[in-house]
Protein backbone atom coordinates (compact mmCIF):
# COMPACT_ATOMS: atom_id res chain seq x y z
CA UNK A 1 0.00 0.00 0.00
CA UNK A 2 1.49 2.75 -0.88
CA UNK A 3 1.65 6.08 1.84
CA UNK A 4 3.19 9.05 2.57
CA UNK A 5 4.48 9.64 6.29
CA UNK A 6 6.23 13.32 7.63
CA UNK A 7 6.97 13.52 11.10
CA UNK A 8 7.83 16.72 12.44
CA UNK A 9 9.32 18.19 9.54
CA UNK A 10 11.11 20.99 9.04
CA UNK A 11 13.05 22.20 5.89
CA UNK A 12 14.74 25.35 5.91
CA UNK A 13 16.47 27.07 2.87
CA UNK A 14 19.85 28.73 3.56
CA UNK A 15 19.66 31.87 1.77
CA UNK A 16 23.18 31.79 -0.42
CA UNK A 17 23.16 35.47 -1.73
CA UNK A 18 26.05 37.29 -3.27
CA UNK A 19 26.89 38.49 0.00
CA UNK A 20 26.71 35.00 1.75
CA UNK A 21 27.79 32.96 -0.80
CA UNK A 22 31.13 34.66 -1.31
CA UNK A 23 34.31 33.32 -0.55
CA UNK A 24 35.88 36.14 0.12
CA UNK A 25 33.96 36.58 3.43
CA UNK A 26 35.16 33.26 4.47
CA UNK A 27 38.20 33.90 4.11
CA UNK A 28 38.13 37.88 5.53
CA UNK A 29 36.42 36.16 8.28
CA UNK A 30 38.70 33.76 9.08
CA UNK A 31 41.62 35.86 8.39
CA UNK A 32 40.20 38.21 11.47
CA UNK A 33 39.17 35.70 13.11
CA UNK A 34 35.49 36.38 12.70
CA UNK A 35 35.95 40.02 13.77
CA UNK A 36 35.11 41.24 10.35
CA UNK A 37 32.01 40.16 8.54
CA UNK A 38 30.96 37.61 11.45
CA UNK A 39 28.13 37.13 9.84
CA UNK A 40 29.39 35.36 6.71
CA UNK A 41 29.95 32.35 9.36
CA UNK A 42 26.14 31.68 9.86
CA UNK A 43 23.56 31.51 6.91
CA UNK A 44 20.60 33.32 7.13
CA UNK A 45 17.90 30.31 6.49
CA UNK A 46 14.10 30.62 5.37
CA UNK A 47 11.80 28.16 7.13
CA UNK A 48 9.53 26.59 4.36
CA UNK A 49 8.39 23.77 6.50
CA UNK A 50 7.51 24.18 10.01
CA UNK A 51 7.02 20.87 12.55
CA UNK A 52 4.81 19.54 9.64
CA UNK A 53 2.98 16.18 10.94
CA UNK A 54 1.25 14.62 7.85
CA UNK A 55 0.04 10.84 7.16
CA UNK A 56 -1.27 9.94 3.81
CA UNK A 57 -2.29 6.59 3.04
CA UNK A 58 -3.75 4.38 0.26
CA UNK A 59 -6.82 6.14 -2.30
CA UNK A 60 -5.80 9.67 -0.71
CA UNK A 61 -6.57 12.45 -3.30
CA UNK A 62 -5.35 14.93 -1.17
CA UNK A 63 -5.33 18.45 -2.64
CA UNK A 64 -2.92 21.22 -1.41
CA UNK A 65 -4.38 24.70 -0.93
CA UNK A 66 -2.63 27.75 0.54
CA UNK A 67 -1.40 31.32 -0.68
CA UNK A 68 1.66 31.92 -2.61
CA UNK A 69 4.99 31.23 -0.53
CA UNK A 70 2.67 28.81 1.81
CA UNK A 71 5.32 25.71 1.09
CA UNK A 72 3.21 23.91 -0.89
CA UNK A 73 5.95 23.36 -3.69
CA UNK A 74 8.23 22.63 -0.92
CA UNK A 75 6.35 20.20 0.65
CA UNK A 76 5.64 18.06 -2.83
CA UNK A 77 9.73 18.47 -3.06
CA UNK A 78 10.35 16.18 0.09
CA UNK A 79 7.37 14.07 -1.10
CA UNK A 80 9.17 13.25 -4.16
CA UNK A 81 12.61 13.01 -2.17
CA UNK A 82 14.18 15.94 -3.45
CA UNK A 83 14.61 18.01 -0.55
CA UNK A 84 15.61 15.77 2.24
CA UNK A 85 13.96 17.67 5.41
CA UNK A 86 16.29 20.14 7.90
CA UNK A 87 15.63 18.19 10.77
CA UNK A 88 12.53 15.05 11.02
CA UNK A 89 11.87 12.21 8.98
CA UNK A 90 10.16 11.36 5.51
CA UNK A 91 9.08 8.11 4.79
CA UNK A 92 7.61 7.36 1.24
CA UNK A 93 6.25 3.77 0.43
CA UNK A 94 5.94 3.15 -3.04
CA UNK A 95 6.65 4.19 -6.66
CA UNK A 96 6.89 8.18 -6.50
CA UNK A 97 6.37 9.86 -9.86
CA UNK A 98 6.44 13.80 -9.80
CA UNK A 99 4.87 16.03 -12.39
CA UNK A 100 6.23 19.46 -10.76
CA UNK A 101 8.17 21.55 -13.17
CA UNK A 102 8.10 20.54 -17.10
CA UNK A 103 11.02 18.69 -16.40
CA UNK A 104 11.62 18.05 -20.26
CA UNK A 105 15.15 18.47 -21.74
CA UNK A 106 14.48 21.18 -24.34
CA UNK A 107 16.53 20.70 -27.11
CA UNK A 108 15.61 17.20 -26.85
CA UNK A 109 13.07 15.60 -28.94
CA UNK A 110 10.11 14.11 -27.74
CA UNK A 111 10.78 10.91 -28.40
CA UNK A 112 14.46 11.73 -27.45
CA UNK A 113 12.79 13.01 -24.33
CA UNK A 114 11.24 9.59 -23.63
CA UNK A 115 14.09 7.54 -24.33
CA UNK A 116 16.12 9.27 -21.47
CA UNK A 117 13.35 8.92 -19.03
CA UNK A 118 12.87 4.98 -19.90
CA UNK A 119 16.90 4.53 -19.35
CA UNK A 120 16.12 6.54 -16.06
CA UNK A 121 14.32 4.11 -14.70
CA UNK A 122 15.80 1.27 -15.61
CA UNK A 123 13.63 -0.21 -18.56
CA UNK A 124 15.66 -2.25 -20.82
CA UNK A 125 14.94 -2.11 -24.51
CA UNK A 126 11.63 -3.43 -25.25
CA UNK A 127 10.08 -1.80 -22.18
CA UNK A 128 11.41 1.30 -23.64
CA UNK A 129 9.80 0.72 -27.06
CA UNK A 130 6.85 0.08 -25.28
CA UNK A 131 6.62 2.74 -23.39
CA UNK A 132 7.38 5.12 -26.54
CA UNK A 133 4.30 3.45 -28.17
CA UNK A 134 2.25 4.42 -25.21
CA UNK A 135 3.04 8.21 -24.79
CA UNK A 136 2.57 8.79 -28.31
CA UNK A 137 -0.40 7.29 -28.64
CA UNK A 138 -1.40 9.24 -25.56
CA UNK A 139 -0.13 12.53 -25.87
CA UNK A 140 -1.38 12.62 -29.37
CA UNK A 141 1.67 14.20 -30.51
CA UNK A 142 1.91 12.49 -33.77
CA UNK A 143 5.74 13.74 -36.28
CA UNK A 144 6.01 16.57 -33.09
CA UNK A 145 7.65 13.72 -31.01
CA UNK A 146 10.37 14.43 -33.40
CA UNK A 147 10.60 17.69 -33.01
CA UNK A 148 12.86 19.95 -30.46
CA UNK A 149 10.54 19.60 -27.31
CA UNK A 150 11.29 23.71 -27.48
CA UNK A 151 9.56 23.87 -30.22
CA UNK A 152 6.30 23.07 -28.50
CA UNK A 153 3.53 25.01 -27.44
CA UNK A 154 2.57 25.09 -24.10
CA UNK A 155 0.05 22.61 -24.34
CA UNK A 156 1.94 20.29 -25.91
CA UNK A 157 4.97 20.06 -23.71
CA UNK A 158 2.60 19.98 -20.71
CA UNK A 159 1.00 16.63 -23.03
CA UNK A 160 3.90 15.26 -22.68
CA UNK A 161 5.67 15.79 -19.17
CA UNK A 162 1.83 14.32 -17.67
CA UNK A 163 2.52 11.26 -20.12
CA UNK A 164 5.81 10.60 -19.17
CA UNK A 165 5.09 10.94 -15.56
CA UNK A 166 1.91 8.83 -15.44
CA UNK A 167 3.22 6.02 -17.72
CA UNK A 168 3.66 2.66 -15.96
CA UNK A 169 1.31 3.55 -13.04
CA UNK A 170 2.92 5.36 -10.76
CA UNK A 171 1.95 4.84 -6.99
CA UNK A 172 1.91 7.80 -6.02
CA UNK A 173 1.66 10.98 -8.35
CA UNK A 174 2.74 14.51 -7.26
CA UNK A 175 1.71 17.69 -8.93
CA UNK A 176 2.03 20.92 -8.92
CA UNK A 177 -0.44 23.36 -10.46
CA UNK A 178 0.68 24.41 -13.71
CA UNK A 179 -0.42 20.88 -15.36
CA UNK A 180 -4.28 22.15 -15.48
CA UNK A 181 -3.29 24.72 -17.91
CA UNK A 182 -3.54 23.49 -21.52
CA UNK A 183 -5.34 23.02 -24.55
CA UNK A 184 -9.07 22.24 -23.85
CA UNK A 185 -9.14 18.83 -25.17
CA UNK A 186 -6.48 17.39 -22.66
CA UNK A 187 -7.88 17.63 -19.46
CA UNK A 188 -10.65 16.21 -19.69
CA UNK A 189 -8.06 13.25 -20.93
CA UNK A 190 -5.94 14.02 -17.92
CA UNK A 191 -8.44 13.86 -15.58
CA UNK A 192 -9.84 10.12 -16.81
CA UNK A 193 -6.14 8.99 -16.20
CA UNK A 194 -5.56 10.79 -13.49
CA UNK A 195 -9.29 9.13 -11.82
CA UNK A 196 -7.67 6.03 -13.03
CA UNK A 197 -4.63 5.81 -10.63
CA UNK A 198 -6.91 6.87 -8.00
CA UNK A 199 -9.25 3.86 -8.94
CA UNK A 200 -6.71 1.48 -8.59
CA UNK A 201 -5.94 2.76 -4.62
CA UNK A 202 -2.74 4.62 -5.21
CA UNK A 203 -2.10 8.93 -3.85
CA UNK A 204 -2.08 11.79 -5.84
CA UNK A 205 -1.20 14.52 -4.16
CA UNK A 206 -2.39 18.08 -6.04
CA UNK A 207 -1.05 21.54 -5.15
CA UNK A 208 -3.55 24.06 -6.88
CA UNK A 209 -4.76 27.26 -6.41
CA UNK A 210 -8.44 26.12 -8.11
CA UNK A 211 -11.05 24.84 -6.05
CA UNK A 212 -12.95 23.43 -9.08
CA UNK A 213 -10.02 21.73 -9.83
CA UNK A 214 -9.22 20.33 -6.47
CA UNK A 215 -12.69 19.08 -5.83
CA UNK A 216 -12.99 17.92 -8.81
CA UNK A 217 -10.15 15.54 -8.11
CA UNK A 218 -9.30 15.40 -4.50
CA UNK A 219 -11.27 13.75 -1.82
CA UNK A 220 -9.23 15.62 0.82
CA UNK A 221 -7.58 18.63 1.13
CA UNK A 222 -4.91 19.95 3.43
CA UNK A 223 -4.40 23.82 3.77
CA UNK A 224 -0.46 25.29 4.62
CA UNK A 225 0.38 28.78 5.33
CA UNK A 226 3.63 29.64 6.53
CA UNK A 227 4.93 26.13 6.36
CA UNK A 228 2.37 24.33 8.96
CA UNK A 229 -0.86 22.80 7.90
CA UNK A 230 -3.90 25.31 9.49
CA UNK A 231 -6.44 22.50 8.28
CA UNK A 232 -6.59 19.09 6.89
CA UNK A 233 -10.07 17.34 6.07
CA UNK A 234 -12.44 16.72 4.09
CA UNK A 235 -13.13 19.28 0.88
CA UNK A 236 -16.22 21.52 2.55
CA UNK A 237 -15.00 21.72 5.82
CA UNK A 238 -11.37 23.03 4.73
CA UNK A 239 -12.61 25.25 2.04
CA UNK A 240 -14.99 27.09 4.48
CA UNK A 241 -12.47 27.47 6.50
CA UNK A 242 -9.93 28.72 3.85
CA UNK A 243 -12.97 31.06 2.97
CA UNK A 244 -12.86 33.15 6.23
CA UNK A 245 -9.50 33.36 5.75
CA UNK A 246 -8.06 31.54 9.11
CA UNK B 1 19.94 5.47 6.85
CA UNK B 2 23.00 7.08 7.66
CA UNK B 3 24.44 10.14 5.51
CA UNK B 4 27.30 7.69 4.94
CA UNK B 5 25.33 4.83 3.29
CA UNK B 6 23.08 7.73 1.67
CA UNK B 7 26.41 8.84 -0.29
CA UNK B 8 27.94 5.33 -1.12
CA UNK B 9 24.02 4.41 -2.67
CA UNK B 10 24.27 7.73 -4.46
CA UNK B 11 27.75 6.40 -6.52
CA UNK B 12 26.67 3.75 -6.73
CA UNK B 13 23.34 4.33 -8.47
CA UNK B 14 24.81 6.65 -10.21
CA UNK B 15 27.30 4.64 -12.12
CA UNK B 16 24.37 2.06 -12.60
CA UNK B 17 22.36 4.67 -14.76
CA UNK B 18 25.32 4.58 -17.16
CA UNK B 19 23.01 4.60 -20.27
CA UNK B 20 20.88 7.63 -18.87
CA UNK B 21 24.28 9.86 -18.31
CA UNK B 22 25.76 8.51 -21.64
CA UNK B 23 22.70 9.70 -23.55
CA UNK B 24 22.63 13.39 -21.88
CA UNK B 25 26.55 13.74 -22.68
CA UNK B 26 26.27 12.68 -26.20
CA UNK B 27 22.82 14.81 -26.68
CA UNK B 28 24.59 17.90 -25.51
CA UNK B 29 27.63 17.23 -27.63
CA UNK B 30 25.38 17.26 -30.24
CA UNK B 31 23.44 20.15 -29.63
CA UNK B 32 26.36 22.05 -29.44
CA UNK B 33 27.00 21.43 -32.60
CA UNK B 34 23.90 21.49 -34.09
CA UNK B 35 23.86 22.60 -37.74
CA UNK B 36 27.10 22.97 -37.82
CA UNK B 37 28.99 20.88 -40.90
CA UNK B 38 32.22 18.90 -39.06
CA UNK B 39 30.52 19.44 -36.13
CA UNK B 40 32.57 18.36 -32.69
CA UNK B 41 35.78 17.83 -35.00
CA UNK B 42 35.86 21.87 -35.06
CA UNK B 43 37.89 20.90 -31.56
CA UNK B 44 39.89 18.83 -33.39
CA UNK B 45 40.20 20.79 -36.51
CA UNK B 46 41.42 23.96 -33.95
CA UNK B 47 43.82 21.63 -31.78
CA UNK B 48 45.58 19.95 -35.02
CA UNK B 49 46.25 23.68 -36.21
CA UNK B 50 47.58 24.64 -32.23
CA UNK B 51 49.51 21.56 -32.22
CA UNK B 52 51.32 22.84 -36.00
CA UNK B 53 51.73 26.16 -34.79
CA UNK B 54 53.28 25.88 -31.83
CA UNK B 55 55.29 22.67 -32.49
CA UNK B 56 57.12 24.68 -35.34
CA UNK B 57 57.72 27.84 -33.36
CA UNK B 58 58.22 25.81 -29.63
CA UNK B 59 60.46 23.27 -31.77
CA UNK B 60 62.85 26.44 -32.54
CA UNK B 61 62.62 28.21 -29.59
CA UNK B 62 63.43 25.12 -27.86
CA UNK B 63 65.45 23.76 -29.86
CA UNK B 64 64.18 20.44 -30.64
CA UNK B 65 63.88 17.68 -33.14
CA UNK B 66 60.84 18.50 -34.59
CA UNK B 67 60.08 14.93 -35.46
CA UNK B 68 59.96 14.07 -31.45
CA UNK B 69 58.52 17.48 -30.42
CA UNK B 70 55.28 16.95 -32.44
CA UNK B 71 54.30 14.17 -30.91
CA UNK B 72 55.04 14.53 -27.61
CA UNK B 73 53.51 18.28 -27.66
CA UNK B 74 49.81 16.60 -29.83
CA UNK B 75 49.65 13.76 -26.72
CA UNK B 76 50.04 16.68 -24.06
CA UNK B 77 47.98 19.14 -25.68
CA UNK B 78 45.01 16.53 -26.33
CA UNK B 79 45.54 15.22 -22.54
CA UNK B 80 45.33 18.33 -21.23
CA UNK B 81 42.28 19.39 -23.18
CA UNK B 82 41.09 16.71 -21.37
CA UNK B 83 41.64 17.64 -17.89
CA UNK B 84 40.91 21.11 -18.22
CA UNK B 85 37.51 20.65 -20.32
CA UNK B 86 36.15 18.45 -17.83
CA UNK B 87 37.51 20.16 -14.35
CA UNK B 88 35.92 23.84 -15.82
CA UNK B 89 32.95 21.66 -17.04
CA UNK B 90 32.56 19.89 -13.09
CA UNK B 91 32.31 23.48 -11.57
CA UNK B 92 28.94 23.77 -13.41
CA UNK B 93 27.84 19.72 -12.67
CA UNK B 94 25.09 20.82 -10.60
CA UNK B 95 24.12 24.37 -11.41
CA UNK B 96 23.91 23.42 -14.89
CA UNK B 97 21.05 20.82 -13.74
CA UNK B 98 19.20 22.50 -11.91
CA UNK B 99 16.05 21.95 -13.25
CA UNK B 100 16.29 18.30 -12.94
CA UNK B 101 17.68 17.87 -9.30
CA UNK B 102 14.77 19.95 -8.18
CA UNK B 103 12.27 18.15 -10.38
CA UNK B 104 13.03 14.66 -9.19
CA UNK B 105 15.41 12.45 -7.66
CA UNK B 106 18.55 11.30 -9.99
CA UNK B 107 21.91 10.24 -7.77
CA UNK B 108 23.98 13.74 -7.92
CA UNK B 109 27.39 11.35 -9.26
CA UNK B 110 25.16 11.16 -12.19
CA UNK B 111 25.51 14.05 -13.25
CA UNK B 112 29.25 14.15 -12.34
CA UNK B 113 29.51 11.09 -14.51
CA UNK B 114 27.76 12.73 -17.00
CA UNK B 115 30.88 15.85 -17.11
CA UNK B 116 33.32 13.40 -17.72
CA UNK B 117 31.84 11.42 -19.98
CA UNK B 118 30.74 14.64 -22.15
CA UNK B 119 34.57 15.22 -22.29
CA UNK B 120 35.22 11.88 -23.02
CA UNK B 121 33.98 11.99 -26.08
CA UNK B 122 35.50 15.15 -27.04
CA UNK B 123 39.03 13.37 -26.43
CA UNK B 124 37.95 10.69 -28.96
CA UNK B 125 37.35 12.98 -31.40
CA UNK B 126 40.44 14.41 -30.31
CA UNK B 127 42.50 11.15 -30.74
CA UNK B 128 41.81 11.25 -33.97
CA UNK B 129 45.05 13.68 -34.35
CA UNK B 130 47.23 11.18 -32.21
CA UNK B 131 46.50 8.41 -34.59
CA UNK B 132 47.92 10.59 -37.30
CA UNK B 133 50.63 11.93 -35.70
CA UNK B 134 51.99 8.41 -34.67
CA UNK B 135 51.98 7.35 -38.21
CA UNK B 136 53.13 10.65 -39.86
CA UNK B 137 56.58 10.55 -37.54
CA UNK B 138 56.52 7.09 -36.85
CA UNK B 139 56.29 7.07 -33.16
CA UNK B 140 57.84 4.24 -31.64
CA UNK B 141 55.17 1.96 -30.44
CA UNK B 142 56.08 -1.87 -28.34
CA UNK B 143 54.55 -3.80 -25.17
CA UNK B 144 55.47 -0.71 -23.00
CA UNK B 145 52.94 1.25 -24.79
CA UNK B 146 50.29 -0.49 -22.91
CA UNK B 147 51.01 0.87 -19.94
CA UNK B 148 48.96 3.93 -21.10
CA UNK B 149 45.85 1.86 -20.41
CA UNK B 150 46.46 1.50 -16.52
CA UNK B 151 47.95 5.33 -16.91
CA UNK B 152 44.38 6.26 -18.37
CA UNK B 153 42.22 4.50 -16.56
CA UNK B 154 44.40 5.89 -13.43
CA UNK B 155 43.75 9.57 -14.63
CA UNK B 156 40.14 9.32 -15.76
CA UNK B 157 39.70 8.31 -12.03
CA UNK B 158 41.49 11.29 -10.68
CA UNK B 159 39.29 13.21 -13.07
CA UNK B 160 36.49 11.59 -11.50
CA UNK B 161 36.96 12.19 -7.36
CA UNK B 162 38.24 16.03 -8.84
CA UNK B 163 35.07 16.85 -10.66
CA UNK B 164 32.78 15.54 -8.03
CA UNK B 165 34.82 17.76 -5.30
CA UNK B 166 34.73 20.69 -7.98
CA UNK B 167 30.62 19.93 -8.54
CA UNK B 168 30.03 20.15 -4.80
CA UNK B 169 32.24 23.34 -3.85
CA UNK B 170 30.67 25.38 -6.94
CA UNK B 171 27.36 24.78 -5.81
CA UNK B 172 28.16 26.42 -2.84
CA UNK B 173 30.47 28.74 -3.58
CA UNK B 174 29.74 30.17 -6.99
CA UNK B 175 33.27 31.66 -7.26
CA UNK B 176 35.16 28.65 -7.01
CA UNK B 177 34.63 28.13 -10.54
CA UNK B 178 36.08 31.19 -11.70
CA UNK B 179 39.18 30.53 -9.59
CA UNK B 180 39.44 27.14 -11.02
CA UNK B 181 39.38 28.56 -14.77
CA UNK B 182 41.96 31.07 -13.93
CA UNK B 183 44.07 28.00 -11.78
CA UNK B 184 44.10 26.04 -14.67
CA UNK B 185 45.32 28.48 -17.45
CA UNK B 186 48.38 29.07 -15.24
CA UNK B 187 49.13 25.29 -14.59
CA UNK B 188 49.02 25.14 -18.11
CA UNK B 189 52.12 26.95 -18.84
CA UNK B 190 53.57 25.17 -15.62
CA UNK B 191 53.42 21.96 -17.08
CA UNK B 192 55.37 20.13 -18.57
CA UNK B 193 52.98 19.78 -22.00
CA UNK B 194 54.52 22.82 -24.30
CA UNK B 195 57.91 22.17 -22.46
CA UNK B 196 59.54 18.67 -21.20
CA UNK B 197 61.33 18.18 -17.89
CA UNK B 198 64.86 17.59 -19.78
CA UNK B 199 64.56 21.26 -20.49
CA UNK B 200 64.32 22.67 -16.97
CA UNK B 201 68.19 23.62 -16.01
CA UNK B 202 68.49 22.67 -11.99
CA UNK B 203 65.05 23.19 -11.62
CA UNK B 204 63.23 19.89 -11.91
CA UNK B 205 60.89 20.40 -9.10
CA UNK B 206 58.88 22.46 -11.18
CA UNK B 207 57.57 19.51 -12.58
CA UNK B 208 58.24 16.98 -9.92
CA UNK B 209 56.12 18.53 -7.67
CA UNK B 210 53.60 19.22 -10.08
CA UNK B 211 50.56 16.23 -10.29
CA UNK B 212 49.27 17.13 -13.47
CA UNK B 213 52.60 16.51 -14.61
CA UNK B 214 52.29 12.97 -12.94
CA UNK B 215 48.70 12.30 -14.33
CA UNK B 216 49.90 13.43 -18.32
CA UNK B 217 53.23 11.69 -17.91
CA UNK B 218 51.67 8.04 -17.13
CA UNK B 219 49.78 8.17 -19.96
CA UNK B 220 51.83 10.50 -22.24
CA UNK B 221 55.34 8.79 -21.51
CA UNK B 222 54.32 5.16 -22.85
CA UNK B 223 52.77 6.25 -25.76
CA UNK B 224 55.53 8.48 -27.34
CA UNK B 225 58.18 5.41 -26.91
CA UNK B 226 59.56 7.39 -23.43
CA UNK B 227 59.58 5.78 -19.75
CA UNK B 228 57.31 8.08 -17.11
CA UNK B 229 59.36 9.13 -14.38
CA UNK B 230 59.47 7.20 -11.58
CA UNK B 231 57.73 9.19 -9.07
CA UNK B 232 54.64 9.60 -11.39
CA UNK B 233 52.75 6.51 -10.85
CA UNK B 234 53.27 6.55 -6.85
CA UNK B 235 52.10 10.33 -6.81
CA UNK B 236 49.13 9.88 -9.67
CA UNK B 237 48.19 6.64 -7.58
CA UNK B 238 48.38 8.41 -4.06
CA UNK B 239 46.15 11.17 -5.34
CA UNK B 240 43.44 8.61 -6.53
CA UNK B 241 43.72 7.14 -2.91
CA UNK B 242 43.62 10.22 -0.95
CA UNK B 243 41.46 12.22 -3.20
CA UNK B 244 38.93 9.59 -3.87
CA UNK B 245 38.41 9.38 -0.14
CA UNK B 246 38.67 13.40 0.72
CA UNK B 247 35.89 13.76 -1.96
CA UNK B 248 33.74 11.27 -0.54
CA UNK B 249 33.96 12.59 3.31
CA UNK B 250 33.13 16.14 1.54
CA UNK B 251 30.01 14.31 -0.36
CA UNK B 252 29.02 12.58 2.76
CA UNK B 253 28.76 15.93 4.27
CA UNK B 254 27.04 18.25 1.79
CA UNK B 255 25.17 16.04 -0.14
CA UNK B 256 21.83 16.69 1.35
CA UNK B 257 22.13 20.21 1.07
CA UNK B 258 23.40 20.60 -2.16
CA UNK B 259 19.72 21.17 -3.76
CA UNK B 260 19.29 23.76 -1.60
CA UNK B 261 22.65 25.49 -2.94
CA UNK B 262 21.73 25.55 -6.39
Amino acid sequence: MASIVFRDVTIEFPMLNFEHRSIKKKVASAATGGLIVAEARRVPCVRALADVDLRIGGGDRVGLIGPNGAGKTTLLRAMAGVYEPTRGQVDVEGRVMSLLDIGLQPDMTGTENIRLRGLLQGLGRGARAEMADEIASFSELGDFLDMPVRTYSSGMAMRLAFALATHGAPEILLMDEWIMVGDAAFPKKASDRMRAFVDRANVLVLASHSEAIIRENCNRVVYISGGRILADGAPDDVFSLYGQGV
Amino acid sequence: MSQQQKAADDLIAGVGLFRYWAHLAWHEIKVRYRGSLIGPFWITLSLALMIAGLGLLYSQLFRQDIATYIPFLAFGLVLWTLVAGTLTDACHAFVANAGTIKQMKVPFSAHVLQTVFRNLIVLVHNAVILAGIVVLFDVPAGVTSLTAVPGFVVLVANLAWMSLFLAVVCARFRDVGQIVASLLQIAFFLSPILWDRSMLRGHTWLADYNPFYALIDIVRAPLIGATAAEWSWPMALGMLGIGAVGSFLVFRRSRSRIVYWI
